[in-house]
């Protein structure tokens, strides 16, 4: 697909091109408010600005401008008379805390700088700063895939990323889903690295403050910890010999030793805060249902929901597009799932590599299902999966490409194209501007 | 003619037929090869069943003809939910008004709820003169939802009719009629611009990814 340098250039150029239309179009679209729990984690964003004294109005800001978006009529509900002074008195929009800060801490520190002039155009803001945020998650998953995969796996998974619905919806969210896909990419890039044996020492460290970012982004980084580690021992156990430069060692020390230090000074000076967090990922960790109650059927059931939402589900698990596309998009993943695991028992291709990307999907997939199961019950969200978006569009990518015939394969990159921006318009047309523009 | 041009040709098709396409196929049948004329008076009722796929149900619409030089009296048409057993609408309306046009539209406040129901419209005749006025209808079953009845009695044809919710509208009439509405017109001009956009960017795309 690509052989020259500059012609990857034009690749990546295009792609960002289309996704930046796609996100202008959901824009005009898709009113405000419409993410998961956008209200909440805007006003944890929005009230970093504005003096404590100011919150209440800053409420009653948001919960006309979610009167005037149409919020409630979406439900089909009127909206409440009088309405809440509050948004912690509004039915189904989950709660949000600053003792997992940064996202706010960053979107904040962008509104600042852009000096929102109300909180319709504050929303406006972080919305932007939003698509920033999924186009740097969809750079770093590039910059992995093509360590690992070479440069056309990479575009081919890129191109999978541009033009994916549901990714577009999260990337024009305001909440924290954004920050914590920019973590994952990054991740992979640097476990890229490190199983690539690019300053090995250095990017273990990188990874594990990726890691540790998407933890103080939201509990679902976690599972990106537990994947730092496990790339970073199964770097030392497949590098036995491997003999760490100095300089690299003392990077890496240094680097410890700041995050420790950063952590006692946090723990000091924020030991309210400390506490709100701790208590939050062990909660998160409290079984509440036996672990031998699941049932199998439960379980497909919740896998099948997740295949069927993971394309496109709009206005939050409400907005379902129509069957006959639910089914080309079944097609799609399972046929890419099947033709990744096919890859992985092959001997023709990099085995490491695809075990890598299914380490990071599965490793999430089993944490969705421990979460949902056994912790904090939810119905099957694609944005669960995001984190590990870069692996997961690899693996469509590679599988699907294997069902190709090989005298098909100059023209399957532009049948791709093709496939995915059929998907999109036609989710646009049958989704969005039904339900949006009534 | 180059072969990314062509995959943009077929973008571009793609483009025009989702947005010109309704998202949800409303209940109809239009009048086909082997279409007749039933004949209205005062003694038959001339029915059509129908199962509605979208909520919103606020009009419909039933094809009539002339078969007298002077149509006098007037036709009743009910709208009734099967699904709950109630009558929804009522109407009333003049013959010579009834085949003033080849297509009469009935007009009703929009049923929220009405995704899944079943309805029925019955049409008879009130103080006709004989040979009046007649409706069209096309001989099979080429509307699977539903079935022409007389008096109750099911006939192998169906009505032409066609049954009016937004859902059925095209995501082009929606942008359009959006960007002559004050309140909407900056969000859906942006969202038509993007829209031209994007298909210019996916042409880029297609050429590089061909090139490449």
């Amino acid at each position: 697909m690509i052989g020259r340098p500059a012609a990857e250039g034009a690749v990546l150029a295009a792609l960002l091109a289309v996704f930046l239309c796609r996100a202008a179009l959901a824009s005009a679209i898709v009113p405000p408010w419409q993410g998961p729990d956008e209200p909440t984690h805007f006003t944890l964003t929005y009230g970093l600005t504005v003096p404590t004294a100011m919150h209440q109005r800053m409420e009653a800001g948001v919960l006309q401008s979610m009167v005037r978006h149409g919020w409630w009529d979406l439900y089909e509900d009127p909206p409440p008379d009088p309405l809440p002074s509050s948004l912690s008195l509004l039915f189904g929009i989950g709660p949000g805390t600053l003792a997992q800060p940064l996202y706010y801490v960053l979107g904040s520190a962008f509104l600042r700088v852009s000096r929102p002039s109300d909180v319709d155009s504050a929303y406006r803001h972080l919305r932007y700063f939003s698509i920033g945020l999924a186009v740097l998650a969809m750079a770093f998953g590039w910059a992995g895939s093509r360590l690992l995969f070479g440069s056309e796996v990479a575009a081919g998974a890129a191109a999978v990323a541009a033009l994916h619905p549901q990714f577009l919806l999260t990337a024009i969210s305001v909440n924290s889903d954004a920050l914590l896909n920019v973590c994952g990419g990054f991740v992979w890039w640097q476990a890229a690295r490190v199983m690539t044996g690019r300053r090995r020492a250095f990017s273990i460290a990188l990874m594990v403050v990726g890691a540790a970012a998407a933890v103080l982004t939201k509990r679902l980084g976690a599972v990106l910890l537990v994947i730092a580690v496990a790339i970073a021992v199964a770097s030392f156990a497949g590098h036995r010999r491997w003999r760490p430069a100095w300089r690299d060692l003392a990077r890496t020390a240094a680097v410890a030793a700041v995050g420790l230090v950063a952590l006692a000074a946090v723990r000091t000076l924020f030991a309210e805060e400390f506490g709100i967090l701790v208590r939050l990922w062990t909660n998160a960790l409290i079984i509440r249902r036996p672990l031998d109650s699941t049932t199998v059927p439960e379980i497909f059931r919740f896998l099948r929901m997740t295949v069927d939402y993971f394309w496109l589900i709009g206005g939050w698990l409400r907005f379902q597009p129509p069957g006959w596309w639910l089914w080309i998009a079944r097609v799609l993943i399972v046929g890419g799932m099947a033709g990744a695991v096919a890859a992985l028992m092959s001997s023709g291709t990099d085995r490491r590599s695809m075990a890598i990307a299914w380490l990071f999907v599965a490793v999430q997939v089993m944490a969705m299902l421990f979460a949902v199961f056994w912790t904090i019950p939810s119905a099957p969200q694609a944005r669960y999966l995001f984190p590990v978006f870069a692996p997961i569009t690899v693996l469509l990518y590679v599988g699907l490409k294997r069902a190709v015939p090989a005298t098909f394969h100059r023209q399957w990159p532009i049948a791709l194209v093709l496939v995915l921006a059929t998907l999109d318009i036609t989710g646009f047309t049958t989704v969005h501007i039904p339900t949006y523009l009534r | 003619m180059p072969y990314w041009v062509r995959a943009w040709l077929v973008a571009g098709v793609v483009f025009a037929a989702a947005l010109t396409t309704p998202s949800v196929s409303l209940p109809a049948d239009a009048a086909g090869f082997r279409r007749f004329q039933v004949e209205l008076d005062q003694t038959t009722t001339v029915s059509q069943t129908f199962v509605m796929t979208a909520d919103g149900l606020a009009a419909v619409t039933l094809s009539a003809a002339a078969t007298h030089p002077d149509p006098t009296g007037s036709v009743q048409v009910d709208l009734f939910d099967v699904s709950d057993r109630k009558l929804v609408h009522k109407f009333d309306v003049s013959a010579r008004e009834f085949v003033e046009q080849p297509v009469y539209r009935l007009t009703f406040p929009p049923i929220d709820d009405s995704a899944g129901q079943t309805y029925r419209i019955d049409v008879r005749g009130s103080n006709l003169p004989a040979g009046g006025i007649a409706l069209w209808a096309t001989k099979g079953s080429r509307y699977s939802g539903g079935t022409m009845l007389i008096n109750d009695r099911e006939r192998w044809a169906d009505l032409t009719f066609a049954a009016y919710a937004p859902a059925g509208q095209t995501a082009w009439t929606r942008l359009t009629a959006a960007a002559t509405d004050p309140r909407r017109r900056s969000g859906a001009q942006a969202a038509l611009g993007a829209l031209a956009a994007y298909l210019a960017a996916l042409g880029f795309l297609l050429r590089v990814v061909a090139s490449a």
